[in-house]
């Protein structure tokens, strides 16, 4: 067995990170300098927002189904395992909470968060805040799960 | 799952990222097999065993199995 480095070509894996990156990185810089210069994602015509939409989601599950071929079997078990338990424990902390809040009013802001989404919605901001409050937690609960799995693993 | 293959991989004198390039999966993946934190998926088990031209159960053992345990 050779034990001297050798040069490797870049996997697909590092490609898919490497220009997930790079999009990312332009997308928020657009989406800063835009927003300096006064335009909100709200305001733009609506087959721009639906096109834009999903375009993005389309590229983002093109780029998952790829990586999630390339990674090896104990990597995918992680995020199998981290969506199952890590996304179904923060889900039922959302339900607790949605369940308990009329018995704590003051738990939470949601006149607020209403207002935070309600250009994105107009009347259905509570919706849209729901919503996404729904994929923040779910994320938190999805990313925690992994990282405990990853370390536990390794 | 108790396996042998951090001595199979010594005999060898492979590291681990020799063995993880020969299966085609990670350093961490070998490493938490050899620590019996994670038992491999049956394709990838059997790859171990071609890799180390033995049978399976030579490099898996059954816990459950009270003949694996007795032979121990």
């Amino acid at each position: 067995m050779s034990t001297t480095p050798e040069f490797r070509a870049p996997s697909r894996k590092m490609k898919i990170w490497h220009w997930y990156f790079v999009f990312a990185f332009l997308a928020g810089g657009v989406y800063g300098v835009a927003s300096s210069l006064g335009y909100a994602w709200h305001d733009l015509p609506a087959p721009v927002i639906l096109v834009a939409t999903f375009a993005m989601v389309a590229a983002a599950m093109t780029c998952t189904v790829l990586w999630m071929r390339d990674i090896d079997e104990l990597a995918r078990q992680a995020h199998y395992v981290a969506w199952f338990w890590g996304g179904s424990f923060a889900l039922c902390i959302l339900l607790c909470l949605v369940l308990a809040a009329p018995a704590l009013p003051g738990l939470i802001d949601f006149a607020s968060l209403e207002r935070e989404f309600a250009p994105f919605a107009g009347d259905g901001g509570g919706f849209i805040a729901g919503v996404t409050a729904s994929l923040v937690v779910l994320s938190i609960g999805y990313g925690a799960w992994w990282l405990v799995f990853w370390l536990r693993k390794r | 799952m108790k396996n042998r293959l951090r001595v199979l991989r010594a005999e060898k004198a492979w590291s681990q990222a020799d063995l993880a390039d020969q299966l085609g999966v990670s350093r961490q993946t070998v490493n938490a097999i050899e620590v019996e934190k994670y038992d491999p998926s049956l394709p990838l088990a059997f790859k171990i065993a071609r890799l180390f031209a033995l049978p399976i159960e030579q490099v898996f053992q059954d816990e459950e199995n009270p003949a694996a345990k007795a032979a121990e």
